[in-house]
């Protein structure tokens, strides 16, 4: 089905967010990012403000290592059973949802690619074609059909401002109903229009 | 949850019970007004921790990057929640689960919590509680909203209250108890939640309830609590009669004290009534200034345990008999939490490590036909995934039987022995089927540096080293060496329950050459046995990164040189501690930071350690008397009202009804300051009233130059008309005279109290 481009609705769909891009690599030790995320801390890198590192690899399919902002988090997330980067946009968005969702996954990609360059390590590769969206508010995007219906146009639109000339497939993807509703952004080839 | 809502206040009005609700709006109020100054920082820190809302490290702006201190630039530099306490610092937020017990529903919205408002892992502590760390205090009152709406309560689980009422977690179904503790630990929760005799102690008090004086176990560690129940029968006249063995004055932390018995014997109907009297006897006479002193261990050892016996027993005299005890404590014991009938035919294939599993986790009660299993969380942490699968697995196989442990685990009760692989088989895909509960691998730790403020050396990250170190060689130990535990603390508080380990560790530093150098004291001999009443003693110090080697020695000696059935206490005290700290000498030496900096740095860590980073701690809370407290729900009804008022949409009843609400605000006001003078002064209004008209305007005291005269009509016109307005204009002006007599309140009591804060 194709979308629309200007979908609108749904402004107040959204309040907080995760996101995570996926490692085609599962064995990475997660070890090695605890330097580098306190490098970041030192360093005031990604932009936002940064506070702690929070070692959870003792938590099988956990959050691992995470990184703790002010109003966004990282981890070396394995938590839904497979190693990836995830951003957890911990404060609700102010004012429109799509400009919270697609600053939170710019900050996502920003994160993906300083982790790739500092972890200088040919087998971390992050796959950006793929993006698992969860809403995190229960209450204002439950997981439910009506809930998808409110989030899929904010984050088609999120995810066009950061891929313009792709195509993109925005769909549910399942999980247990006491979950958080989730979404898979998949980005195809270069195209104009976004199809779901 | 319908997107109809704007709110989780207005989706959970009807599921909230009203005074639960209106405890949490109050709350909420407060932080509004402690965020425009209008609430001293002290009064609203001792008001969040009362609703579990705890500090978290670095809370103080400032944090080490292992080079230098830095700020931390939070966006309301200056705005504080506490002394020394950024507002917007992320913080820890304390959930109580009273003697452990959890329902599936429950543990499925601590999971939502978890997720939305913190990092999606749930921290079980060492008693029973749930702690979620880096939340945003903001989001504390719609936490507090959706875990009441399901039946938990955050109130008291910090700060100088009652705290969390724990119990044996295998009360029901123990093999050795004289009977169920769960109703009576109920009762007492709910009987003391709250109180007024228990809002006015200098620190924490903690109880817990035990089924068993011969408690091999230490389920109960009734003997390491301010106050302790030990379950016993006794026959009178040919019947058995319940009761409990009274202990009191326990506790760990820097200076330990093994609780004394004050009663060898007390009927369960006494529970109650000795209970109020040993807390209105601690509120009395405990220490408030000196925090260090404050506990009521150290009362008992000043006092006695005779004399603080006398003066107990003379409370209870004057309580006489006006409450309904006798209809809080139950008469039968807890309701069934099993299902009529097995779910499998008990056929099912097992997953891999099922075997392993079984000879470390599973608990055979004394209930023929069913298991209990221990669900083994590494340092007490699952994520909110795994607790949803949890969820599913005590809804599916159990009728809500379900235990927090102080081990930090979670005990699955009353499940049919049938039913055990499909259990087994379930939480192996959460990934919850971790071998080893309760073994020499299943180490216990408190947050220390992780997230607490006073920590002093990485006790998570010791405990996760030592966890993966022994995990794999549990099983294949000598089961008397397996069941050795080893328990870490941060700092001496003892959060981790060093004292009563096997081997016990907590945290210290010690300077080398122009270095500081994380350490761990080494804690030897003590022991769950007997309610947990041996407490260990220490040896000496190990560098943090020396103490898994330690651990490693420690069991080699034992291993060779017990006699057999020698437990490692019996083995510490035979051998002495003289010649076993001989034995660990070398490992308490310390390379040169050229020769290896690595011991320069913490478990898990990246940075070189500091102890710069350590701060004021909460846990002995901030010492408030009962009239700041009142003046502060005072001031919180007032601004309820003052909103209700300016609503301009608002209906002429909900307009009328703000003239009732400020009326309260008056009457909380005027109460807060008779508790002064007589701290049992009822909440009726018209004793309110008199009572303070006796003592505060007929003496004058309430009546200044600039204020009071006026402020005291208010109140007087306000009470004749019980809080009634005519009409909205009346209404707006009886919210603005409120609001004017808690000032003069706040007055009144400054000069009451010159040197108070």
């Amino acid at each position: 089905m194709l979308l629309p481009t200007d979908p609108g609705g749904g402004m107040i769909g959204l309040g907080r967010v995760c996101a995570k891009i996926y490692s085609p690599e599962p064995a990475i030790s997660d070890e090695r990012f605890v330097p580098i995320f306190h490098r970041w801390i030192r360093r005031r890198a990604l932009g936002g403000l940064l506070l702690d590192v929070a070692d959870y690899t003792h938590v099988p399919e956990g959050p691992g290592v995470v990184l703790v902002g002010h109003d966004t988090s990282f981890s070396l997330d394995r938590s839904d059973g497979r190693f990836g980067l995830l951003v957890q946009r911990r404060r609700p968005f102010v004012g429109d949802p799509v400009d919270g969702l697609a600053s939170t996954l710019e900050a996502l990609f920003s994160a993906a690619d300083a982790l790739e360059r500092d972890a200088d390590d040919a087998e971390l590769r992050l796959d950006r074609t793929r993006i698992r969206i969860e809403s995190n508010d229960r209450l204002r995007s439950p997981n439910t059909d009506e809930g998808f219906l409110t989030l899929r146009p904010i984050v088609a639109r999120a995810a066009k401002r950061l891929f313009a000339n792709h195509e993109l497939v925005v769909e549910r993807a399942p999980n247990d109903p006491g979950g958080r509703l989730a979404v898979d952004v998949l980005v195809r080839a270069e195209s104009s229009v976004i199809k779901c | 949850m319908s997107k109809d809502y704007s709110s989780w206040r207005e989706a959970l009005a009807d599921k909230i019970p009203p005074s639960m609700a209106e405890e949490i709006d109050d709350f909420e109020n407060q932080m509004e007004l402690r965020k425009a100054g209008k609430l001293e920082e002290k009064v609203f820190a001792e008001l969040r921790l009362r609703r579990g809302a705890y500090g978290q490290r670095y809370d103080n702006g400032k944090r080490h990057d292992g080079f230098r201190t830095q700020e931390i630039p939070f966006p309301r530099r200056g705005l504080t929640k506490g002394p020394e306490t950024e507002f917007d610092a992320p913080g820890m937020q304390r959930i109580k689960i009273p003697f452990g017990k959890l329902s599936a529903e429950q543990l499925e919205v601590l999971a939502e919590c978890a997720e939305e408002y913190s990092n999606g892992v749930l921290h079980i502590t060492t008693r029973q509680d749930v702690q979620l760390h880096f939340v945003d205090i903001e989001d504390t009152p719609d936490m507090h909203r959706r875990l009441a709406a399901v039946g938990i309560t955050t109130r008291e689980a910090c700060g100088n209250s009652v705290r969390n009422v724990t119990g044996c977690p295998y009360a029901g179904i123990c093999r050795h108890e004289a009977f169920d503790i769960s109703p009576y630990a109920d009762a007492e929760m709910r009987f003391l939640l709250g109180h007024r005799d228990v809002q006015d102690f200098g620190r924490k008090f903690k109880i817990a309830y035990s089924g068993c004086a011969e408690d091999a176990l230490g389920c109960g560690r009734a003997m390491m609590h301010d106050l302790g129940f030990v379950a016993a029968v006794r026959t009178v006249d040919g019947r058995a009669e319940r009761g409990f063995r009274v202990v009191v004055g326990g506790g760990l932390g820097p200076v330990p004290h093994v609780a004394k018995e004050l009663y060898d014997f007390l009927p369960v109907a006494e529970m109650l009534p000795i209970s109020q009297a040993i807390a209105r006897v601690y509120a009395r006479l405990g220490e408030k200034r000196n925090r260090n002193k404050a506990r009521i261990k150290f009362l008992v050892a000043q006092l006695g345990i005779d004399e603080l016996k006398r003066l107990v027993e003379a409370e209870r005299v004057a309580l006489g008999s006006e409450y309904s005890w006798n209809e809080l404590v139950p008469a039968a014991d807890a309701g069934q939490e099993f299902l009529a009938a097995p779910i499998t035919d008990g056929r099912t294939a097992p997953a891999p490590g099922f075997a392993e599993w079984q000879q470390t986790n599973v608990y055979t009660p004394r209930q023929e036909g069913f298991v209990a299993v221990l669900v083994n969380l590494p340092l007490g942490d699952l994520t909110a995934r795994q607790a949803r699968r949890l969820a599913h697995v005590v809804r599916t196989y159990t009728a809500d039987a379900l235990r927090t442990t102080a081990d930090q685990n979670f005990l699955i009760r009353w499940i049919h022995r049938a039913d055990l692989v499909a259990v087994y088989n379930a939480l192996f895909d959460a990934k919850l089927g971790l071998n080893g509960a309760t073994t020499i691998a299943d180490v216990t730790t408190c947050p220390g540096t992780d997230t607490c403020k006073l920590g002093i050396a990485s006790s998570r990250g010791l405990g996760a080293e030592l966890r993966q170190r022994l995990s794999d060689r549990a099983l294949q130990l000598d089961p008397v060496v397996k069941d050795v535990h080893v328990r870490v603390s941060g700092c001496p508080n003892s959060c981790g329950l060093h004292h009563i380990g096997d081997i016990g560790f907590y945290g210290s530093s010690r300077n080398v050459g122009s270095y500081k150098v994380p350490h761990f004291q080494v804690i030897l001999g003590g022991s769950l046995e007997d309610n947990a009443a041996h407490y260990g003693l220490a040896i000496g110090a190990v560098p943090s990164k020396r103490a898994p080697e330690t651990v490693d020695r420690l069991l080699g000696y034992y291993s060779s040189e017990r006699t057999d059935g020698e437990s490692f206490r019996d083995w510490v005290v035979r051998i002495g501690k003289k010649t076993i700290k001989e034995r660990l000498q070398d490992l308490m030496t310390v390379p040169s930071h050229d020769e290896d900096p690595s011991f320069y740095v913490d478990w898990h860590d990246a940075r070189e350690y500091t102890i710069g980073d350590i701060g004021v701690g909460e846990c002995a809370g901030e010492v408030v008397s009962l009239t700041q407290f009142s003046l502060a729900t005072a001031e919180s009804k007032v601004f309820d009202a003052s909103l209700m008022v300016d609503d301009e949409q608002a209906t002429d009843e909900e307009v009328l009804n703000a003239s009732r609400v400020a009326y309260g605000a008056i009457v909380t006001a005027a109460q807060g300051l008779v508790k002064a003078r007589d701290p049992d002064i009822a909440s009726e209004p018209t004793a309110v009233f008199e009572a303070f008209k006796r003592n505060f305007v007929d003496t004058g005291v309430f009546l200044d130059r600039f204020v009071g005269t006026s402020e005291w009509q208010y109140f007087q016109a306000a009470h004749d008309a019980r809080g009634e307005a005519k009409d909205r204009d009346e209404a707006r002006r009886r919210v603005e005279e409120a609001q004017l007599f808690i000032e003069a309140a706040h007055a009144c009591y400054s000069r009451l109290t010159p040197a108070a804060v």
